[in-house]
């Protein structure tokens, strides 16, 4: 027997946090709809078109801890509703930017005395614009407190939920369905299904789908490799850019070197993708039934296609426990627990064989955090020194009341 | 402090049982103020532990309140057919347990929990391959 106690308040102490701070982001959202939204949205459709005298011309400052901003304004005269109005004003929303350069241009752009068009609010005839449009890098950055208050909402639907609740209630609420029925209904919970991405194979029933996802995986090596290039590439034109004028950074230079180097090692992997995709293409792996269970003997083909040509190859099948510890420095643990021989190379390029998977072996499980997985693994050497490997999984259930599929 | 006794127990003697059969067995409370248990929860689950995180799966879950005029010091039985998978297995890095559990809510947040474990399935237990 054993006691413990609960901490319930955690859930309870994130819900309240999620449920703040999204108040805050959504205070915000208001703040810039009421403040920013409106405003321009009025000034574009319901403020009324008029003409205006440019009296005067200033560049407006703000002091602030980042320094001075600035944004230009224009005294204008024009008539509205019967009366004379006279104001400093320039948009609809009054924003102060860093640039002074670019508020200067735009106060450049209009001449005192000069006659221009203007608009002015029918509710308010005292206010008026002198520029129409949207701030469309303002509603980016609002992107971010709506990106943060999805985010909480969330969060704050997830805590929530757990809130109050135990941890076995928990899975009882969300528990999955079982696999595809095998004439077992759902009682194969936790069992992965059948990979039927590649149907039927053309010597066997089956034809397995490997784990590796080839073009994915350049995909990904070229974004990181354009991403850490690029920023690198700044940095070295930095230094280049000091040694053309004469006046070379040494210190730069040499803190920069094991940057470039793990970048010229990115383009490598990139092209070490490449070779792979074009040159190994993964093996046509087949299978004469599945699933499988313990005591079982199974037919497999193998064939592999070039254009490289792998040597060495093994054919085995292998039973792994696969964990993963949630911390992100944890690496994933894996521990082969069944490993048997199929074929080996033989000079051919088509392999056939039959395997059995051991009585009181496990079955294949896949849960969150912890799996056990059958696959073949297909592993040879191309261009006398590339290590190459495909794993085929597959599935074995466990044995005496599953209905395999031939 | 209000101390709670669950006592539970399994009808099959052999805590091994096979896919698709039947789990029976009873539980009772005993405790100094019974009118402070708010409510019992009842589990037949798995739970992994070994290297990776812990996954859990509940196959049977039965909640009782004192509000449903339950006496929670009567002995209260329970079954539940067990399933197909996942079975027990005693991996080097992955094992996979599974247990009926008790858990009883007590007044003032606490928590009392008992469980007794059973094995489903006759999985062996794996050796490395190196």
């Amino acid at each position: 027997m054993s006691a413990d106690q609960s901490e319930p308040w955690q859930s309870g102490c994130a819900a309240a946090f999620c449920a703040v701070g999204a108040l805050v982001a959504s205070g915000f959202l208001v703040f810039m709809v009421w403040a920013l939204i409106i405003p321009e949205w009025r000034a574009n459709n319901v403020f009324i078109e008029s003409s205006c005298v440019i009296l005067a011309k200033r560049l407006a400052e703000s002091s602030g801890e980042d320094g001075p901003t600035y944004r230009p304004e224009f005294l204008i005269r024009y008539a509205a509703d019967g009366k004379i109005h006279e104001l400093w004003t320039y948009d609809a929303v009054a924003v102060y930017t860093g640039s002074r350069r670019s508020q200067q241009e735009i106060l450049d752009q209009f001449a005192v005395g000069q006659q221009y068009r203007c608009w002015y609010d029918p509710d308010d005839p005292g206010r008026a614009v002198l520029v129409r449009g949207y701030s469309w890098l303002m509603y980016l950055f609002g992107l971010i407190p709506l990106l943060l208050l999805v985010f909480l909402l969330v969060g704050l639907r997830h805590f929530w939920f757990q809130f109050g609740k135990t941890p076995e209630m928990m899975a009882a609420l969300t528990r999955p369905a079982g696999g595809p029925d095998a004439g077992l209904g759902d009682s194969l919970s936790y069992v992965p299904d059948l990979d039927l991405r590649y149907g039927a194979g053309n010597r066997l029933t089956f034809r397995l789908a490997s784990d590796r996802a080839p073009a994915w995986n350049l995909l990904g090596a070229v974004g990181f490799t354009l991403f850490w290039n690029g920023l690198v590439s700044v940095f070295v034109s930095f230094a280049a850019s000091g040694f053309l004028r004469g006046q070379p950074d040494v210190c730069l230079t040499v803190f920069l070197v094991p940057f470039v180097v793990v970048g010229a090692g990115l383009l490598m992997v990139c092209l070490w993708q490449v070779v792979m995709i074009i040159g190994c293409r993964p093996p046509i792996v087949e299978l004469s039934a599945q699933p499988l269970t313990p005591t079982e003997t199974c037919r497999l083909y193998v064939a592999v296609h070039g254009p490289l040509r792998v040597r060495q190859l093994r054919v085995l099948v292998i039973c792994e426990e696969i964990a993963r510890p949630s911390k992100l420095d944890s690496p994933t643990i894996k521990k082969r627990i069944h490993q048997a021989e199929v074929c080996t190379e033989d000079g051919s390029l088509e392999y056939q064989g039959d395997f059995q998977i051991p009585a009181g072996a496990m079955h294949s499980f896949k849960a969150r955090h912890n799996e056990v997985q059958w696959h073949v693994a297909v592993s040879g050497t191309a261009v006398r020194w590339l290590d190459v490997t495909w794993n085929f999984p597959f599935v074995v259930r466990p044995s005496g009341r599953a209905r395999t599929l031939r | 402090m209000n101390a709670v006794d669950i006592q539970m127990r399994l009808d099959n003697p052999e805590p091994v049982y096979l896919p698709g059969d039947m789990l029976t067995g009873s539980y009772r409370l005993a405790a100094d103020d019974m009118s402070a248990i708010k409510a019992v929860e009842l589990s037949v689950l798995w739970c992994t532990s070994g290297k990776g995180d812990q996954d859990m799966g509940v196959h049977f879950f039965e909640k009782r309140m004192p509000e449903n005029g339950l006496d929670f010091g009567a002995e209260h039985r329970f079954s539940t057919l067990l399933p197909h998978s996942p079975l027990s297995f005693d991996g080097i890095i992955v094992k996979i347990g599974w247990c009926v559990r008790a858990r009883v809510l007590v007044a003032g947040g606490k928590e009392v929990v008992h469980q007794e474990s059973f094995r489903l399935g006759t999985v062996a237990a794996p050796r490395e391959v190196s």
